[in-house]
């Protein structure tokens, strides 16, 4: 019976009666089940994130830098992300209907991390942290341009930067070799409205063979492109001018048989006049 | 010999009237229904010919044939003024 009765508060030995707890929002890492994943898995998902892991060795650091890149990643805003993709020159990935706001941002940043330009040009502020996040780099959202490049260079190894400096040269002498220079925007483009990069940026960014195979198959699209909209121009010409000729036919069929009650009702006249004619002569005269 | 008193000229008028009213009439109503039917279909393409068949009707310009709809109009009143005087005059009136 004690124990079913309520305790007055401030009584000593007892405890007071606690507030009700406010649901809170359940959070995303509990029940991610990480746990059960093994360190290659770990390792591979944290970096197509775009984590910086070189220095994890433990299980647990694994898990521990993936959430706080799920994290940083889901406090982006999805246009930030997407912004960089476009400037970028990447055609956005496919996201389903179905997919939540934190699937749809990782998945566009899994398609930032793997922009690995070092030129920054006419990347907005926020894009241009949207990309320091999905390259590892801890930011705190507040820093200016300058300090987050800063921080995107400094990220950038001595190796990696030697060979992109050793790409940046190969992609100078295959330029002037191939005698490509930066022109008008391919419209089978992602981005028709950015101009075209030269093509010393994409060897420097992809190497030689990709770069070059990426500026091949951008020419064949923009080949394509052209015919097909060639194609398209010539199937809306015919389809004017078929749509022209059966306004004539039309207005000439209506003309025709217009004429042809005319001459219906003409000669319907002119027999009922003989008739009111005929009918006079034989009233008066018979 | 007891000839029947017809006007040979008042029947053959009346003749040619119904014959060719009813011939007319006929062929008018077999072809406006053989389009219907036609139309009618519920395949898509009919559906696209018959929405194209209902927009070039639309886009008809009617002053284009406004001439000849004249000359129709005042035929028809001259038919209409001699069938008047034509039956003032069977009625001994003329």
């Amino acid at each position: 019976m004690a124990a079913d009765s309520p305790t007055p508060p401030g009584q000593p030995g007892t405890l007071a009666p606690r507030p009700p707890v406010p649901p809170s929002a359940p959070d995303p890492d509990a029940a991610d089940g990480l746990e059960a994943w093994s360190e290659a898995a770990l390792r591979a998902e944290a970096e197509s994130l775009g984590a910086d892991v070189a220095d994890a060795t433990r299980h647990a650091d694994l898990i521990a830098a993936l959430r706080r890149q799920r994290k940083a990643i889901r406090a982006l805003a999805e246009a930030d992300l997407r912004a960089v993709l476009t400037w970028a020159g990447l055609p956005l990935p496919q996201v389903s209907p179905s997919d939540g706001l934190a699937e749809r941002k990782e998945r566009l940043a899994r398609a930032v991390a793997r922009v690995k330009t070092m030129r920054f040009g006419g990347l907005s502020h926020e894009g241009l942290r949207a990309l320091a996040v999905c390259r590892g780099v801890p930011v705190r959202g507040d820093e200016p341009v300058t300090v987050l490049v800063n921080y995107l260079k400094a990220r950038e190894s001595l190796r990696e930067k030697f060979a992109r400096k050793r790409r940046s040269l190969m992609g100078m002498l295959a330029e002037k070799v191939i005698g490509l220079t930066s022109g008008t925007p391919s419209p089978s483009a992602p981005n028709p409205s950015a101009p075209e990069r030269p093509l010393r940026h994409d060897i420097e960014d992809q190497g030689l063979l990709a770069g070059l195979a990426g500026r091949l198959r951008q020419s064949a699209d923009q080949y394509v492109q052209e015919k097909l909209d060639e194609i398209e121009a010539r199937i809306d010409r015919k389809l004017d001018e078929i749509d022209r000729r059966l306004s004539d036919w039309r207005d000439r069929e209506i003309a025709n048989r217009i004429r042809i009650i005319k001459i219906t009702l003409w000669a319907s006249v002119v027999i009922s006049a003989l008739s009111l004619l005929y009918l006079y002569i034989k009233t008066h005269l018979s | 010999m007891w000839l029947p008193d017809i006007d040979i000229f008042t029947l053959w008028r009346w003749l040619l009237a119904v014959v060719v009213t009813l011939y007319a009439t006929i062929v008018m109503v077999q072809t406006a229904w053989s389009y219907y039917v036609w139309l009618s279909a519920e395949d898509r393409y009919t559906a696209i010919l018959r929405r194209y068949v209902a927009v070039q009707s639309l886009r008809v310009r009617v002053r284009a044939f406004a001439g000849d709809l004249a000359v129709c109009a005042g035929l028809l009143l001259i038919l209409t003024l001699l069938g008047w005087l034509h039956w003032l005059g069977v009625n001994g009136h003329l």
